[in-house]
């Protein structure tokens, strides 16, 4: 197998930089990179096998949700499928009601305004469960809730980033991006061999980093979004 | 790198798409009483409803025995079982079932969505490679991809997609998108789009009135786009042909997979070493002649979640075994409508496909949408929800409705009552790809 066919694109998605958004391909060893990213960072809350995820996006966020599909399924979990628009929360809530789903991934702010509407609680539906917000905004709705463990789980820029169990700021795969500020806006450059190579691409997210080891054990600078 | 040609069609292709028809329906019996075995180690759902019916696939020697014998089952069938049992899956198979990656639901615009267990590598996914190969995608191509939802996750099909060799281009399915489609159009020269719908099509029809870009050099590349959602209209078809673009319409064959067109257009081409098609009469469940319509019931053949047997799937068909002229010999199928979306209105029974061109043929509902409003089985008269454009009406909106209602009831030979919304405040009444033809509202 030749290194041009590990690099070829294996699919397309997007990414949002400080001026839109842009096309992101994504070779083969791009997204076997990621998979183990997410590995990493989900080892760390120590689920049991197969566990109910309810994967909440749309279908152009592949680049961020194929990987993780990936991942879930070498380690025996089952995806169960929400479209991240108001009018598919009652889908969520079909899901949660009807089967055991300790962890919720990608609430945003659309599912929480969907949750409203049909006067659903977030804080009773959610009780018990990991749940990791898609977007500041809506981490910040659901934050204080007494019995929910909540996380932020989002793109960075190309990059995915995501809180472990110990929370306190989203990791980065640090041997696959290079982070740095400008003023208070996170830059991006990969140091690995990708379908599209970025040098200080400006992501748009306003952010402290967190450069003091992590609890969970896993390595490298820690992303802290502001509002 | 070797350059793609067609001697490099996926090896199920040219075998088992072309077999004799006795081939095909010898491999389809096998298939069918592993099948059996299977789902009744497998699925809760299968082995109550045959225990229910007196009956163990043991019994079943070849499909006599099962036409004759195996009972039905529907969406509802899986819903109350779901419900009944504490079963997720709807009985398919259980939750703990090891083949078991996903959990994907139906719509929900027949009611509460049904339960669609998957497994990672999708077996439906080959059905759709096929399609597109006959479209005229091949290794090393880009695709547009645009499915209606997420609630079937990404990888899945995305699965089948690097197993032939196609990089696909993901969208959210919106006109909103079409900026971003336009320039993936023209960076990534894809073959084939899948899918379009007709909200689509409208979106792309006002971006080009916009922006006067050239509708054949952005589909320059583009073999054929697969369109779905809804029967494709003769004007949309018309429009998309002055595009240079050619439409092949899909459309669900019952819940365990597609139908797709070939390039003869002449109905959609069933995958029968996939699905086990019958076409029965709705109300005696008896089998119908092929050319005479039908309830389309289907039988998953190779998937080992979806223990779907004899599922009633409520579309009147009608079937042609005929090879096709592509080639193949599987049997196409044609689509009439649905039979919950029957009317009938002083006894005459109505489908949307009845109306539909009759709206799209005039200038300020050329969009094409409408509602059927049934607020009861059986009505007198036949109300109809018509989207219209603002921009083009010349007329008064009065004398607007009083046009089009003079026009269907001359054509279908009942009273008609219209009501006119705009174009825009209709499509927010459904999902982004159709808005449901029948409504009780």
């Amino acid at each position: 197998m030749t290194s041009d066919f590990m690099n070829r694109p294996h699919l397309v998605g997007r990414y949002r930089n400080a001026h839109g958004v842009e096309f992101l391909p994504l070779s083969e060893s791009e997204m076997l990179r990621l998979s183990w990213f997410y590995r990493r960072v989900f080892d760390t809350f120590n689920l049991p096998p197969r566990c109910n995820v309810a994967l909440i996006s749309n279908f152009e966020d592949t680049a961020i949700t194929a990987a993780l599909e990936r991942q879930l399924n070498q380690d025996s979990h089952i995806a169960c499928y929400v479209e991240a628009v108001s009018f598919d929360a009652a889908r969520l809530v079909a899901f949660i009601k009807r089967m055991p789903m300790p962890v919720i991934m990608g609430v945003n702010s659309e599912i929480l305004a969907g949750l409203q509407a049909l006067g659903q609680s977030p804080a009773e539906l959610f009780a018990g469960k990991i749940v990791f917000a898609r977007g500041e905004d809506a981490y910040q709705q659901l934050q204080g809730l007494a019995d929910v463990r909540l996380y932020r789980w989002m793109d960075t820029g190309p990059a995915v980033t995501m809180e472990c169990s110990a929370g306190g700021g989203l990791h980065i795969d640090g041997d696959e991006w290079e982070v740095s500020l400008a003023g208070d806006e996170v830059l991006l450059s990969s140091r690995k061999a990708r379908a599209l190579e970025f040098c200080n691409e400006a992501t748009g997210i306003r952010a402290s980093l967190v450069t003091t080891a992590c609890s969970c054990g896993l390595d490298g600078v820690r992303i802290l979004p502001k509002r | 790198m070797a350059t793609p040609t067609d001697s490099r069609a996926p090896a199920f292709y040219s075998r088992l798409e072309t077999l004799p028809r006795a081939e095909l329906e010898a491999l389809q019996e096998q298939r069918l009483l592993t099948t059996l075995q299977r789902a009744w180690r497998e699925s809760p759902l299968f082995r109550t409803t045959w225990s229910e019916a007196g009956l163990h696939p043991d019994q079943i020697k070849n499909f006599h025995d099962f036409q004759a014998k195996a009972p039905f089952f529907n969406q509802d069938s899986i819903r109350q079982f779901r419900d009944r049992y504490q079963n997720p899956c709807g009985g398919l198979i259980d939750l703990d079932n090891p083949h078991l990656s996903g959990m994907a639901t139906t719509s929900g615009t027949t009611g509460d969505p049904t339960p669609m267990p998957m497994r990672f590598q999708f077996s439906t996914h080959e059905t759709f490679i096929r399609d597109f190969w006959h479209i005229g995608m091949r290794p090393g191509d880009y695709m547009l991809l645009s499915v209606f939802t997420f609630r079937g996750g990404s990888s899945m099909i995305l699965n089948g997609l690097k197993e032939a060799g196609v990089t696909p281009v993901y969208f959210n399915h919106s006109p909103a998108e079409i900026p971003r489609m336009i320039r993936a159009l023209k960076q990534y020269r894809p073959t084939v789009i899948s899918l379009m719908s007709s909200p689509l099509i409208l979106g792309f029809e006002k971006y080009f009135e916009q922006s006067h870009e050239d509708p054949r050099a952005v589909f320059a590349s583009v073999k054929g786009a697969v369109f779905g959602g809804e029967a494709l209209s003769p004007r949309l078809k018309k429009m998309t042909r002055e595009w240079g673009l050619e439409l092949f319409e899909t459309t669900a064959l019952g819940d365990v997979g597609t139908g797709t067109e070939c390039h003869r257009h002449d109905g959609f081409h069933a995958h029968e070493d996939r699905a086990l098609v019958e076409c029965l009469d709705p109300d005696s469940g008896a089998p119908v002649a092929d050319g005479q319509m039908g309830e389309l019931v289907v039988t998953a053949l190779n998937d080992p979640l979806l223990s779907m047997v004899r599922f009633r799937t409520d579309d009147l068909v009608t079937l042609n075994r005929e090879p096709c002229q592509c080639g193949r010999t599987h049997l196409r199928y044609y689509v009439h409508g649905r039979k919950g979306d029957q009317i009938i209105v002083q006894g005459r029974h109505v489908l949307p496909n009845d109306i539909r061109h009759l709206v799209e043929n005039h200038h300020e509902t050329a969009s094409g949408l409408f509602q059927i409003v049934r607020r009861q089985k059986e009505m007198d008269v036949l109300t109809v929800r018509v989207g219209y454009n603002p921009a083009r009406l010349q007329v008064s909106a009065d004398a607007l409705a009083s046009r089009l209602a003079d026009e269907l009831q001359t054509s279908l030979n009942i009273p008609v009552n219209i009501e006119l919304i705009a174009d825009d405040e209709l499509l927010k009444l459904g999902p982004p790809h159709k808005i449901p033809r029948v409504t009780k509202q």
